[in-house]
C-alpha cells in the first residue's frame, strides 16, 4: 500500500463511526420534537428571553458546582491560572449519566463543570475481554490471573462527552489490594489547548498530591475514595502543560509530607502511561521484550496489556499468558 | 405538511438517520454532535419537504450538515471517544495502529473547518472535487485550495502517508509517493 493511500486508510478509520454508537431509537420523534420546539420558541417573546437569561445567571454557578461539596475549581483557558480538581474525603454521589452503562453505579471522585472523574466496578462488563486490553497491578514474577468483577475496579474520565476507562485489579491469587499499588498517573488532554487533566491512585497513605509542571505554580489535588475501591484514592487536577511536557506527581500525607516515590509523566497524544517497568504482553502469545529505554507507553485505556509491577521488588518481569 | 408528506418525512428520517449521523460523525468526530447536527438538518429540511420530498432530500440534508459542520466547527471536537466498551486491543505492533488513528484525529482537529470538511469529502468520502464544491457551494478551484492546504497543514504535523513535497491535491493515479518514516515507531510518543 502507498503512502497516501495508508493516509487515507487511516484517515476513513479515523472519522469512522464508533462500532458501539447506539442510534436515537426513534429519530423521527426527536426531529419532530425539535421541529415543535422550535415553532414554540417562536411565539416565547422578548419578556420570555429576557426571564431565561435571569434563569441561566442563577444555573449556572449551581451546575458549575456539579454535585458540590468539596470539588474546587480554579479559573481555566486563556493561560489563567491553573484548575485544580479534587474531590476529598470518601464519596457515595453516583454520576447518573453511566446509569446504564454499568450494571454497578459509577461513583464521582471529582466534576467540574461538565467533566467528572468516577470508579466504578465495572470490569465485570467486559468479561474476558478486559484481560486484553485493561491496566491491572499483578505481583512480579507471577501469572496474571482470571479477572471478573470481584478483582477489578474501574476509574471512569470524562471530559465533556470524552472518557476513557482505566482498570486495575487485584489478584485474588496474592496477598495484593488495590492498596498496594504503586503510584499509577495518566494525563488525558483537555477539551483545549491549554492543559491536561492528570489523574491517578496516590500511594497508600496519601491524602493528596502535588502537581509539578516546569516553570508553572504547584498544584495541589486531594485524593479521594470512593466504595467501589475502598483503600484505594484517586486524584486529578488540571493542569497547564502541553504535549510532550514533563509533569510530576508526588504523593503528600495528611501533614504535607512526601509519599512514596514521585511519578514523572510526558503529557502526549491521547494520553500516555508511564509505569515502573511497563511489559506489554500479547494475549495468547510469547511476551515481546524491548531493549532498556525502549518500552513503549499506551494510550489511556488499555490498549495495551500492561503489567504494573510493585514498586520495590527486584524482579518486574512478567511472563504468562493470561486466560 | 399534509399526512401524507408526514408519512413520508418520518418514513425519510428513520431509514436515513443512520447514514446522515454517520456521515456527519466524520465531520465532527463527536456522536453527540453529529446527531444534534442531523437534527438541525432535518429540522430545515421539514419546512422544504413537500418541495423537496420528490427530488434528492437526502443530498440536501448532507449539504445542511456539512454547512452546519463548517458554521459551527470553530467548536473542538478532538478527545477520547465516550465508549460503553473500552475499544478493541488488536494491534499489530506497540500501539502503531491506534497511535496513528489518533494522530489523525487530532491532525484533523487543527485543520480549519473547512479544510477538514474538504479533506474528509475528498479523501474519506471518496467525493471528486465538483461534488464537494457543490456541497459546500463554492468553485473546485476553491475545494482545491482547502484540500492542499489542509494536506500540508497534515504533512506538517507529520501524519502517516502525508510525504514531504506533497503541496497539491494528489491525482491518485500519478502521484509518486517519497519514503518518509512512518509514525508510530516505537518510542515516538514516549
Amino acid at each position: 500500500m502507498g503512502q497516501f493511500e495508508q493516509f487515507e486508510a487511516t484517515l476513513k478509520e479515523a472519522v469512522g463511526m464508533p462500532d458501539d454508537y447506539v442510534g436515537e431509537a426513534d429519530p423521527y420523534a426527536r426531529v419532530s420534537g425539535a421541529v415543535r420546539k422550535r415553532r414554540g420558541r417562536r411565539t416565547v417573546g422578548i419578556a420570555g428571553a429576557a426571564a431565561a437569561a435571569v434563569a441561566v445567571s442563577v444555573a449556572v454557578p449551581v451546575l458549575m458546582d456539579g454535585s458540590g461539596g468539596s470539588t474546587a475549581r480554579a479559573g481555566s483557558g486563556g493561560g489563567a491560572a491553573p484548575a485544580v480538581v479534587a474531590g476529598g474525603g470518601t464519596t457515595d454521589t453516583v454520576l447518573h449519566e453511566y446509569d446504564g452503562m454499568y450494571a454497578e453505579p459509577v461513583y464521582r471522585v471529582a466534576t467540574w463543570g461538565s467533566s467528572s472523574v468516577g470508579s466504578s466496578d465495572c470490569g465485570w462488563a467486559m468479561a474476558g475481554d478486559v484481560v486484553k486490553r485493561n491496566i491491572f497491578v499483578v505481583g512480579p514474577g507471577k501469572p496474571a490471573t482470571r479477572l471478573d468483577h470481584t478483582n477489578v475496579r474501574c476509574m471512569t474520565v470524562t471530559t465533556g462527552k470524552v472518557r476513557t476507562d482505566v482498570l486495575f485489579a487485584e489478584d485474588p491469587t496474592l496477598p495484593l489490594k488495590f492498596a498496594d499499588a504503586p503510584m499509577f498517573t495518566g494525563s488525558i488532554a483537555g477539551i483545549s489547548d491549554d492543559g491536561f487533566e492528570i489523574y491517578g491512585i496516590v500511594p497508600a497513605g496519601a491524602k493528596s498530591v502535588r502537581v509539578t509542571v516546569e516553570g508553572k505554580p504547584d498544584i495541589k489535588a486531594d485524593a479521594v475514595e470512593t466504595k467501589t475501591a475502598a483503600d484505594v484514592r484517586y486524584f486529578i487536577a488540571r493542569v497547564p502543560a502541553h504535549v510532550g511536557e514533563s509533569v510530576s506527581v508526588t504523593g503528600l500525607d495528611a501533614d504535607g509530607k512526601n509519599v512514596g516515590k514521585t511519578r514523572t509523566i510526558r503529557t502526549g497524544l491521547g494520553g500516555l502511561i508511564k509505569t515502573v517497568a511497563p511489559q506489554d504482553v500479547k494475549v495468547g502469545g510469547p511476551t515481546p521484550t524491548y531493549p532498556p529505554g525502549t518500552e513503549p507507553t499506551g494510550p489511556v485505556g488499555g490498549y495495551y496489556q500492561r503489567f504494573i509491577p510493585i514498586e520495590g521488588t527486584a524482579d518486574p518481569a512478567v511472563t504468562g499468558t493470561v486466560s | 405538511m399534509d399526512a401524507t408528506a408526514e408519512e413520508q418525512f418520518a418514513e425519510f428520517t428513520r431509514t436515513r438517520w443512520p447514514a446522515l449521523t454517520r456521515f456527519a460523525y466524520s465531520l465532527v468526530h463527536d456522536p453527540g454532535r453529529a446527531e444534534d447536527l442531523v437534527q438541525d438538518a432535518l429540522v430545515r429540511l421539514w419546512k422544504v419537504w413537500p418541495r423537496l420530498r420528490e427530488e434528492q432530500p437526502e443530498a440536501y440534508t448532507r449539504r445542511i450538515v456539512v454547512n452546519l459542520a463548517i458554521a459551527t466547527g470553530r467548536r473542538r471536537w478532538w478527545g477520547e471517544r465516550a465508549t460503553a466498551v473500552l475499544p478493541e486491543a488488536r494491534v499489530e505492533g506497540p500501539g502503531a495502529h491506534v497511535a496513528e488513528r489518533d494522530l489523525m484525529v487530532r491532525a484533523l482537529a487543527k485543520l480549519s473547518s473547512k479544510q477538514r470538511v474538504v479533506v474528509v469529502l475528498r479523501y474519506a468520502h471518496d467525493l471528486p472535487e465538483a461534488e464537494v464544491a457543490r456541497m459546500l457551494g463554492c468553485s473546485v478551484g476553491a475545494v482545491k485550495t482547502h484540500a492542499s492546504r489542509g494536506l500540508k497543514a497534515l504533512r506538517e504535523q507529520h501524519v502517516l502517508g502525508l510525504p514531504d513535497g506533497l503541496d497539491a491535491v494528489p491525482d491518485r493515479d500519478t502521484v509518486s509517493v517519497p519514503v518518509v518514516p512512518a509514525f508510530g515507531a516505537r518510542g515516538d510518543n514516549a
